[in-house]
């Protein structure tokens, strides 16, 4: 035989395996091996591979003929599916080995990170908060540029690993294959009938001797499947409120969203920081130095003489606050050289314990000012 | 010259269908001659494929005979195990087991029946002929 010959013999041998596709593996090898017993024998004996090759018939039909006659049932009767329960389970498996990973993990590393001791860091919390977060943002200040958060690299190449896997599990390795997850566990196997695909149930390709219990030993997956298939539907409930909250919501913090209603401890701080920001605005109108002295902590006392320099520059404008719980900022802006500039100035207000005589008193008081510029939108 | 070539048209459909309803004859019969060739002796695919080739064109082509094949060791008929002995490497040999005796006694009854049924038709059919000949 020439290599010509067995290339073209190997080749028809691919061809036929890949119509054996639905078949279990061992029976693939076996089909294909006596196959190529019988045609290299035929071509050794007497004849070239064309001749061969087109004696045996076309590759895909022989193919589809072992398969068919594995599983028709007897004769001509209908090709038995499975039943749309079954499927429906594999289907939904599917969707949980698919797609689950894309809830599961962010929240499984948010909880990790409080675990090790960040709890409250907003870069653990789920990307899918942050991402709305980032888009709420830009929706208000018209540009996501704008926006004060960025989402840790980490956070991107994670959200890309899962997409990834869910593509590719979804749209490549559960069509390429015979049987998915779902499908294995539910002892499903898709096979080509008359040119379609079925999905049909493993017992019923015809072995020797019959596999009784063959998928019963995998719905053990279902102990698995069922809690975490669960699980990503609240999770994915939750993040749609979540999500929906921080768009209709005028706040726009995700920690809001997650814990939708603030104490009224968590009220009040925030009351008492704003006051303390009031203050302070006053305090600049007024040009009252020694009144915002008081507001602040030692270590911010530098940065307000840098506010007071900053403030007293006459181009520009002050449109006033912004905040929301947690953020304070003093926005003014100018027209320098026909650019619109935005000057931020981010103030920290922390509570603070002061010694008084024997007694402790808590304030509230500005511990960090921060100056940032930059072009309006 | 219209009506030549639809008659011409109409000869060739015909023969096309007697070659069809001849395949699929075989293909029904197929299992039968396996049957009976691998309960003389224990017979690998190939060799199938030549003793019903020298038998008169048994098989419709050579690749339908594996999927009978592998459908009859599915089913218990025949059993198969491979052996090291040939040219171009292990061949996988078949023999009836006892389900495929019995499944071949109770086919071959049925196949002689029929058989019988269609020559006693054929020649009741053959014998009103001639007689309408000698009218």
């Amino acid at each position: 035989m020439t290599e010509d010959e067995h290339s073209r013999v190997m080749s028809y041998l691919r061809r036929v395996r890949r119509g054996l596709v639905g078949l279990p593996p061992a029976d693939r090898d076996d089909i294909v091996e006596e196959l190529r017993t019988h045609l290299f024998e035929e071509i050794g004996e007497q004849r070239d591979a064309a001749a061969a090759l087109d004696a045996f018939g076309d590759a895909a039909t022989v193919a589809a003929e072992i398969v068919e006659r594995r599983v028709r049932p007897d004769g001509d009767a209908a090709v038995r599916e499975a039943s749309p329960a079954r499927r429906y389970a594999a289907w939904a498996t599917d969707v949980v080995v698919g797609f689950g990973p894309l809830i599961l993990v962010p929240t499984l590393l948010g909880s990790v990170g409080p675990a090790l001791g960040q709890f409250g860091d907003r870069e653990t919390l789920p990307i899918w908060l942050l991402l709305a977060e980032k888009a709420t943002t830009a929706l208000q200040w018209g540009s996501v540029a704008e926006s004060d958060l960025t989402i840790p690299g980490w956070q991107w190449l994670m959200l890309a690993a899962l997409v990834a896997w869910a593509g590719s599990y979804w749209f490549v390795a559960r069509r390429a294959r015979s049987a998915s997850a779902g499908m294995w566990m539910a002892g499903l196997r898709a096979v080509r009938v008359d040119g379609d695909r079925r999905v049909i149930r493993e017992r019923d390709i015809a072995a020797e001797p019959t596999p009784e219990r063959i998928a019963a030993r995998r719905w053990w997956i279902l102990l698995g499947a069922i809690p975490a298939g669960c699980l990503c539907i609240l999770l994915t409930l939750f993040y749609l409120g979540a999500v929906i909250g921080m768009f209709t919501d005028a706040q726009l913090d995700p920690t809001s969203a997650v814990h939708a209603v603030p104490s009224l401890p968590d009220i009040e701080e925030d009351d008492r920081r704003l006051a303390v920001l009031f203050d302070l605005e006053r305090a600049l109108a007024l040009d009252d130095h020694e009144a915002a002295r008081d507001l602040c902590a030692l270590q911010a006392q530098e940065d307000l003489d840098r506010l007071f320099a900053r403030r007293a520059q006459p181009d520009w404008e002050r449109p006033g606050a912004q905040s929301r719980p947690g953020w304070y900022a003093l926005v003014d802006s100018a027209q320098v050289d026909g650019r619109m500039l935005w000057r931020e100035t981010e103030v920290v207000i922390d509570k603070q314990v002061r010694q008084n005589g024997h007694t402790y008193e808590e304030s509230y008081l500005i511990t960090d000012i921060v100056f940032g510029e930059f072009e309006a939108p | 010259m219209v009506g030549a070539v639809s008659r011409g048209n109409d000869r060739r459909a015909a023969a096309d269908n007697l070659g069809s309803w001849s395949t699929q004859l075989r293909k029904g019969v197929v299992e039968l001659m396996i049957l009976l060739l691998v309960r003389q002796r224990a017979l690998y695919g190939y060799a199938i494929v030549r003793e019903l080739k020298q038998r008169g064109s048994l098989v419709a082509g050579e690749g339908t005979v594996y999927p009978v094949l592998r459908r009859l060791e599915a089913d218990g008929l025949v059993s198969a195990s491979w052996s090291d002995e040939g040219p171009q490497g292990a061949r996988k040999y078949y023999r009836i087991t006892r389900e495929g005796e019995s499944f071949l006694r109770r086919a071959w009854a049925e196949w002689t029946a029929v058989a019988e049924a269609m020559g006693d038709l054929h020649a009741e059919a053959t014998t009103d002929e001639a007689d309408e000949g000698d009218r």
